[in-house]
């Protein structure tokens, strides 16, 4: 009760607590490169279209063929060396997650790719 | 009528209390206790007003500004996952502008904060106060580029509690440092205010230079459904109605607020006026490749999802300290003849001096200048190295987490990148540059004017340049390169050549070059060196140079 009571005058005290915690809901797939062009002296900039044969539910997750980059975990790009390690080839595809938002604010639509390791740098 | 709308929030909330609505309990780490609660609305009914603060200028009734130039970012990296900390992102935009209208662009951590905030973690939400109280305990902002500080937590969620990444890995050298950060509320509503003072308002922080942080609750998963379509499936000159649904009421377990950067505005055409919106979800898939959205002016700004307004607008008044220009040195003692070096770094121009036993033998300053092909800046000195020579470099502050070393070349290779020491500089301050010559020496100092850009040197021979000598009986000139990255070089006269080192591949270059009249009665030619050869001296043309040097990003006739 106390909790419920703090969330009122905290919005009219400070603005708003924005963001916060978010869910999501996972489909399987495999996510196909489809180009990779270099960005930088040794970065890479790789594209890979998402493929299911799940159905999603949500109406503003319904991004096949729409293409996304592949980024590392500290936000860089990928280098030359991490191509090469997991064999990162345009027309490979890999096993992979599209994580769709189901509540909260957060980045609506994220990716996961459990065969490769993006904290490898 | 903000006390009266304390009441009625308070009133409500004992309401609902009493039928036994609640929240769930992965939301438990954002709720304050009574003690913060009632600090949180002394701090709001205290907290400075941006009309207060802020000088009221004069705008046109219509048009249009953007501050998103001033701010250096990636729309792809600038997303932030899973984690719920889209008001670090937003506040830390804010602070990014405002760094640049200082005069240093430079990218900002968002991890500093996700890792270095101890009371409750980052991706559990948060607002400008506890953005502002963070950064006045820190008392400094950390470049993106520093050891550790990019964004780690993309695949953090609130349930982690805690930063993938430690805060004392995260270098705070260097830093930018802060002696205050205030939040400035933007009067949009309550008092009578109309929705043309609203926007008037919010304009006038615009017109300030200041980014603002604007914070937008939706009610339910209907609404935010409606945005997260709007945001994945159109295009960045797509206007959201972002009060559409004003007066339905919050839904305590489907509503929410997400923070985003307001960057400018657009009200040219009245039947389709925007705020121009900078978010932290990427890119869409490519769909909005500057990470935009747009917002329409024409809205309700006293909007009400019962018992809660639903836009906040919000700046920042923030003091960044002094930062010493000539604040890090570096000392080459490796290359005792060293002829050229390039530094790697992030910025986009940087100053050095060269120091010398003897300063008089040496004592030009010199201009780097980055090249974003090759993702190095370009010193070239041609200068033997016997006495252990020293850099002495502005704004070192903006070329964190790039490796410092040398690529040295002693006629005709190039050696790997070496490590050299950082160390203090001397107190004294940098020479001035050394520009106009009187009688047969170089006694004035000062940039001289644009008139100055009296002749151009127009090369059409080395299509893959890299470096460049010409050769003129001047002690130092500068130029200007037209290509992809226009910025001024100044190049240095060692005794026999004047040297400039530029980096870069030269799609026909012109120099636009200074003095040009005191360099008659020599060739004017063009050593260039493509990576690890020289080629010899070729023949470039002078003709006339426009009325004045081009701005960055222009290119000039051909």
């Amino acid at each position: 009760m106390l909790f419920f009571f703090g969330i009122c005058l905290c919005y009219a005290a400070d603005g708003p607590l924005s963001g916060g915690p978010c869910e999501y809901k996972k489909y399987r797939g495999r996510c196909e490169i489809i180009s990779i062009d270099k960005k930088g002296l040794d970065s890479y900039e790789v594209k890979f279209i998402f493929h299911t044969d799940e159905e999603i539910k949500e109406a503003y997750g319904k991004v096949e063929g729409r293409q996304f980059l592949l980024l590392l975990k500290n936000s860089s790009y990928p280098k030359r060396g991490f191509l090469k390690k997991y064999s990162i080839e345009v027309g490979r595809s890999f096993d992979c997650y599209m994580s769709v938002i189901k509540k909260g604010t957060c980045t609506p639509i994220i990716f996961e790719f459990p065969t490769i390791d993006l904290g490898d740098y | 009528m903000q006390k009266r709308f304390f009441l009625g929030i308070l009133i409500f909330s004992l309401i609902l209390m009493s039928v036994g609505i609640g929240l769930a309990d992965e939301l438990a780490i954002m709720h304050p206790d009574k003690k913060m609660l009632d600090q949180w609305v002394r701090d709001y009914e205290n907290a400075d007003r941006a009309e207060d603060v802020l000088i009221p200028l004069r705008f046109k009734e219509r048009g249009s500004l953007s501050l998103l130039d001033h701010l250096q970012y990636d729309p792809v990296t600038r997303n932030q996952g899973s984690c719920g900390n889209c008001w670090v992102w937003a506040g830390t935009g804010v602070m990014g502008v405002a760094l640049d209208v200082e005069g240093t662009k430079d990218r900002l951590s968002i991890q500093y904060l996700n890792s270095c905030k101890t009371d409750s973690y980052a991706c559990c939400g948060g607002n400008l106060t506890a953005f502002a109280n963070f950064y006045n305990s820190t008392k400094k902002a950390i470049p993106w580029s520093n050891t550790n500080a990019s964004f780690q937590d993309a695949n953090r969620t609130c349930e982690d509690r805690h930063s993938l990444v430690s805060c004392s890995s995260i270098s705070t050298s260097p830093n930018y440092p802060i002696e205050s950060i205030t939040p400035l509320t933007i009067t949009t509503y309550g008092g009578g205010v109309s929705q043309a003072e609203a926007i008037n308002n919010i304009k006038n922080v615009l017109h300030n230079n200041k980014a603002i942080y604007f914070a937008f609750c939706l009610p339910n998963s209907t609404a935010w459904n409606d945005f997260r379509n709007f945001w994945l499936n159109y295009d960045e000159s797509a206007v959201y109605d972002i009060d559409k649904f004003c007066g339905i009421p919050w839904n305590d377990d489907e509503g929410g607020c997400h923070a985003v950067l307001c960057v400018g505005y657009n009200d040219n055409d009245p039947n389709n006026s925007y705020w121009i919106m900078l978010n932290s979800w990427g890119t869409a898939g490519g769909r909005r490749p500057n990470g935009l959205f747009r917002v329409n002016m024409d809205m309700d700004y006293s909007c009400v999802n019962p018992p809660y307004y639903s836009f906040y607008w919000q700046t920042l008044d923030i003091d960044f300290g002094e930062v010493s220009a000539w604040n890090l040195c570096i000392k080459d003692v490796a290359y005792p003849t060293l002829y050229k070096f390039n530094l790697e770094y992030n910025s986009h121009l940087i100053r050095g001096q060269a120091f010398y036993p003897d300063p008089t033998s040496f004592p030009a300053p010199l201009t780097g200048y980055y090249d974003p092909i090759s993702n190095q800046a370009f010193f070239n000195i041609n200068y033997k190295n016997q006495h252990g020579l020293r850099f002495y470099l502005v704004d070192v502050s903006t070329m964190t987490g790039w490796t410092w070393g040398i690529y040295h070349s002693d006629s005709s290779f190039y050696d790997g990148p070496r490590q050299c020491t950082l160390e203090p500089c001397p107190p004294e301050e940098p020479q001035e540059v050394f520009l106009e010559r009187e009688s047969g020496a170089f006694e004035e100092e000062g940039i001289r004017g644009i008139e100055d850009w009296d002749h151009c040197v127009k090369d059409t021979q080395f299509i893959t340049l890299y470096g460049f000598n010409l050769e003129y009986n001047s002690h130092l000139m500068r130029g200007q390169a037209v290509a992809t990255w226009e910025a001024p070089l100044t190049g240095y006269f060692d005794g026999w050549r004047a040297c400039f080192g530029i980096g870069y591949l030269n799609d026909n270059l012109r120099f636009y070059v200074i003095n040009a009249g005191a360099m008659s009665g020599y060739t004017w030619g063009i050593y260039g060196s493509n990576s690890d050869f020289y080629d010899v001296p070729g023949p470039c043309t002078l003709e006339p140079c426009p009325s004045e040097p081009l701005e960055k990003g222009e290119i000039g006739n051909d």
